[in-house]
């Protein structure tokens, strides 16, 4: 309830309200685009994209839906944008990568970092099974909520999360990989 | 095992993704023998990037303000250079619209008339101009003459007449 009273106190011209907003989801927000991104770079630009959408777009939204679920729905959004750039920028320097790869090898990968191995079975999973993991796992979202950040159905949301938690399943079965952080 | 291996399967012969939602819902979800072969809530968060673990981020509300401050005076000077604009649009529609209504005129005035069109009043045109009479003459004295054309014809008739 507090959330649609910060937005209501903005919407009357109380820009500095926004901040209790930013303040109250940051850490969060910052944490979901680090996990569906990789880096924290990006996922910093992200963060303020998303934050500077949320107040231009305030009037917008519709109090009876759930503040929360509309945030995470913009930031997914934006990571996507991101990881599209990405994706056509790779495709771009795919050819230089491949040939000078062969040279490079040795120092690509390091298993040994925790984060690093994350990182990596995490990459096995797509943006939206990533999200959809997320969302589940640190902001303890229902399939339903997910299908609102998603904008899909809960069913299809129910797959994604689904998909992403076997996939995981089997690739720490496949390599003998431990979550154990001791 | 092979109850989970049994289920799995059905879960992927069928592509639809409502059929899979429904089987997740109504068996996968809480059968313990499948929820085995997914990783649990709290060992994906120990792959997952936590709220508590992402470090200092007293830059992001002083950034935001300052993009939202930028945004808002970009917004102002638009508003204001509007009437400006505006009044520039309408001088640049009313002068396009002369423009359109003196060239109407213009062509409405200078236009030819068709070849067809009945020499009654109306302007010479260059085929008349060809046909000159200067002198009929009737037992060498200057005869009485009249030249007309039948409408909606291009016979040209001449008539003479002695003077009396």
């Amino acid at each position: 309830m507090e959330d649609n009273d910060w937005i209501t106190a903005c919407l009357r011209g109380n820009g500095e309200e926004f901040k209790k907003i930013v303040d109250k989801y940051k850490a969060c927000v910052m944490a979901v685009a680090m996990n569906i991104l990789g880096n924290r770079e990006d996922a910093e630009d992200v963060c303020q994209e998303t934050f500077i959408q949320i107040f231009r777009n305030l009037e917008y939204f519709d109090a009876r839906l759930s503040f929360r679920s509309w945030l995470y729905a913009i930031l997914f959004h934006r990571c996507l944008d991101v990881l599209k750039k990405k994706r056509r920028f790779r495709n771009l320097t795919s050819k230089v990568r491949n040939e000078s790869s062969g040279r490079f090898a040795s120092q690509a990968y390091n298993p040994e970092e925790k984060r690093q191995l994350s990182q990596h079975i995490l990459k096995q999973l797509s943006p939206k099974e990533r999200t959809a993991l997320c969302l589940w796992a640190n902001e303890g979202f229902t399939a339903v909520e997910i299908s609102e950040v998603l904008r899909c159905s809960e069913s299809t949301a129910r797959v994604y999360l689904f998909n992403a938690r076997r996939k995981i399943r089997q690739f720490l079965e496949k390599s003998h990989g431990t979550l154990d952080p001791h | 095992m092979g109850h989970s291996i049994l289920i799995e399967f059905i879960y992927r012969i069928f592509p639809f993704r409502s059929w899979k939602g429904w089987l997740l819902r109504h068996h996968m979800e809480g059968c313990p023998g499948c929820r085995k072969r997914l990783v649990s809530r709290e060992e994906a968060r120990l792959l997952l990037v936590q709220a508590d673990e992402v470090g200092d981020l007293n830059r992001l509300w002083p950034s935001i303000k300052e993009r939202l401050g930028e945004k808002a005076k970009k917004d102002e000077k638009n508003l204001s250079s509007k009437p400006a604009m505006a009044k520039m649009w309408r001088l640049a529609a009313a002068a396009v619209a002369i423009l359109l209504i003196a060239a109407g005129v213009n062509f409405w005035l200078l236009r030819k008339p068709r070849p067809d069109t009945p020499l009654q009043g109306g302007p010479i045109s260059a085929e008349t101009e060809q046909v000159q009479i200067h002198y009929v003459k009737i037992d060498n004295e200057p005869a009485q003459t009249f030249i007309f054309q039948p409408r909606d014809s291009n016979i040209i008739i001449v008539w003479a007449g002695k003077n009396l």
